[in-house]
């Protein structure tokens, strides 16, 4: 039975891995490079250099707020069972040996990590160093982990707020005393919370089932490369997270409700498109602003390449909202099309969603222009002409034109241009 | 008349789906579309909404071509047989949003909401609904358009007995308020004694139109007889 629960993760796993290699080498390498290039040139760290006690500090915040977002704030459980295992092994014997295993694993990845972090603290030598921080790191990062999954699954009462209390205070001796104090502290409570989550805890079992069948969904639309599914699994996600604005709080009437029903479609468009399009912004300004890239030759400082970097990710951003904007308005015209009616003609859909297309990109354009340092009447105009040729983009694909096809494809070329022309 | 459907004729590629099919709506008039799965039932009613263009034919509302009417003045009302709702909206703002685009009808959003039992569900994004849910919201939004014309296709679905008896209800009222209803359903006993009309679908084609005593005479058949036993019969007949 292991096996198989094995064989169904690997399984999955492979899937996966298949479709999502080259995305998953390209995440790899970038972050490697960044976090490698951050180490040797903010933390002047190496092999053979052991951190200084103020980055050192730096790390063990890291730390802290790991934790603190997995016990306080993460949703989703830290330990994750096929939800068919849970459903139908929950009542057998082998239910807990199940769960050992998982704590056992979770453990070996804690090992791992506070392996990786303990040798970027020392330098990455087999010293005194190393292993006071293998040990202390270790242990905090794995009461965390039991922390988690406690919290996880108590939703309320006093055990909630001793979880809590926990948390807080071996973070405070974390910090405080790198020493005996902490490994005591740490490694107490360390086995208290073995002990609690193998003998005492009782799993939040509707709560689990619900949480692992979604990841299951994820996972399993991934390793398919079902696209459709999981293009509609992320539309639903992030239309059922909890809202604290909504569209009636608008002062909503028949000309504007268009207008404010983009602006909230904007809002709830997933934290992970926007983290994407503020990193293409964000590599922009340390493409062009810093000396973060400077080791590879062509980029770094202001040189024409370096302007070609940044550009290119600046207007990929420009075009990535441009993108969003239009995708929204075509999805009300296809919705009102389908029977959803509203008593609007195109042209005042289109209109509605250009009024938010220009606020949105003089932002855009105001940021350009300061990373850019250029002048206030390059920028205007830039950002006027880039207006005039996304509207007649956004036209011509909404009014769905026999041109719209090639519009589509060379428009976002001129709007790309466009950024080359006015600050190189 | 205030809706005509004229000769009108349609085909996936190939395949007819509607041949040659004629009806009219006057207001104030509930009109029962019946027929099999298959039988042509939403493709006619998608070519009313415009969703669909005839391939032959034409549909008249108040004697204008429908594709000559733009969305501002579009007299139709749809309850589409598969739900079509903004994703990203709650069921509260979607009846906000309606309510805002179309603040002339007189019916108040709180109304609806007590009629068809939805204060539990105002929160939830459409995908958290359940199957009945979702056909309440439907209705709803339905309802809060200005309308003439009434479309539902297979509007029963996922309601209980007592919302069912509640949208008969409406139903009834919107023709009292000289609204023209086209019902479309392949549950005839829901339908039975409901409509003032009735146009039999079959494979596309119009085997039988008019009330239900009109029906009953033209094809020679017992008075007492119900509209499921007329529909068996003239299927039988037709095969």
């Amino acid at each position: 039975m292991y096996f198989f629960i094995l064989k169904h993760r690997l399984r999955t796993t492979k899937g996966i891995l298949k479709h999502f290699w080259t995305s998953f080498i390209g995440l790899i390498a970038v972050s490697g490079y960044f976090l490698a290039q951050f180490y040797s040139k903010v933390l002047n760290g190496g092999i053979g250099f052991e951190l200084s006690e103020k980055n050192i500090f730096y790390f063990l915040i890291f730390c802290i707020a790991l934790n603190g977002f997995r016990i306080l704030l993460k949703k989703q459980p830290i330990i994750t069972l096929n939800a068919a295992t849970v459903h139908y092994l929950y009542f057998t014997e082998y239910f807990k040996q199940i769960l050992i295993f998982e704590y056992v694993w979770m453990f070996i990845k804690t090992l791992f990590v506070t392996f990786v972090i303990s040798g970027i603290i020392s330098g990455f030598e087999l010293n005194q160093v190393f292993l006071r921080y293998f040990l202390l790191i270790l242990g905090y990062m794995f009461v965390g982990v039991l922390l988690a999954w406690s919290r996880y699954h108590v939703l309320k009462g006093k055990l909630k707020l001793v979880i809590i209390l926990c948390y807080i205070v071996t973070s405070i001796v974390f910090v405080a005393e790198i020493g005996i104090i902490s490994l005591v502290l740490n490694y107490s409570l360390l086995l208290f919370w073995i002990c609690y989550v193998i003998f005492k805890l009782e799993l939040n079992l509707a709560k689990y089932i619900k949480d692992t069948a979604f990841i299951d969904e994820t996972n399993s639309a991934s390793s398919q490369f079902n696209l459709a599914k999981m293009s509609q699994m992320a539309i639903e996600n992030v239309a059922k997270k909890k809202h604290k604005f909504f569209l009636y709080h608008f002062p909503l009437k028949k000309d504007n409700a268009v207008f404010y029903k983009s602006i909230l479609e904007l809002i709830r468009t997933g934290n992970s498109v926007w983290g994407l399009i503020l990193f293409l912004f964000l590599m922009g300004f340390l493409f062009y602003r810093t000396p973060v890239f400077s080791i590879i030759p062509i980029f770094g400082g202001i040189s024409a390449l370096a302007t070609t970097g940044a550009l290119s990710l600046i207007m990929m951003t420009y075009i990535n909202i441009g993108e969003i904007l239009k995708k929204h308005a075509i999805t009300l015209v296809k919705k009102h099309k389908q029977g959803l009616f509203i008593p609007l003609g195109r042209q005042k859909i289109i209109f509605s969603y250009l009024i938010v297309s220009i606020l949105i990109f003089a932002i855009l354009a105001f940021f350009t222009g300061l990373i850019f340092e250029s002048k206030f009447f390059v920028v205007l105009l830039f950002y006027i002409m880039f207006i005039v040729i996304f509207a007649l983009d956004f036209y011509i694909t909404l009014i769905e034109s026999r041109i719209s096809k090639v519009s589509n494809k060379v428009m976002p070329i001129i709007l790309f241009m466009l950024g080359f022309i006015f600050f190189i | 008349m205030f809706l005509k459907f004229d000769n009108i004729s349609f085909s996936y590629g190939e395949d007819l789906a509607i041949n040659d099919v004629s009806f009219e709506m006057n207001k104030g008039e509930i009109v029962g579309l019946i027929g099999a799965n298959g039988s042509g039932k939403t493709t006619a009613i998608l070519n009313i909404i415009k969703y669909l263009q005839p391939r032959s034919g034409k549909i008249y509302v108040k004697g204008i071509d429908i594709l000559k009417l733009k969305n501002e003045n579009f007299p139709v009302s749809y309850i589409p047989d598969d739900p079509i709702f903004y994703d990203e909206l709650t069921m509260l703002e979607h009846f906000h949003f309606l309510k805002a685009l179309y603040p002339d009808n007189e019916l108040t959003i709180e109304y609806l909401i007590d009629k068809l039992e939805l204060h539990p569900h105002l929160q939830k994004v459409p995908s958290a609904l359940s199957k009945g849910t979702k056909q309440k919201l439907l209705i709803a939004l339905s309802l809060l358009r200005d309308y003439e014309i009434l479309i539902a296709d297979e509007p029963f679905n996922g309601l209980d007995p007592k919302q069912i008896s509640i949208f008969k209800d409406t139903l009834l009222n919107c023709k009292k308020l000289g609204k023209a209803v086209l019902l479309s359903t392949h549950l005839l006993d829901m339908v039975d004694g409901l409509c003032d009309k009735y146009i039999l679908l079959k494979d596309g084609k119009r085997i039988a139109y008019g009330t239900k005593k009109e029906i009953i005479k033209m094809h020679n058949l017992n008075t007492d007889i119900t509209l499921e036993q007329i529909y068996l019969t003239l299927i039988e007949r037709v095969e």
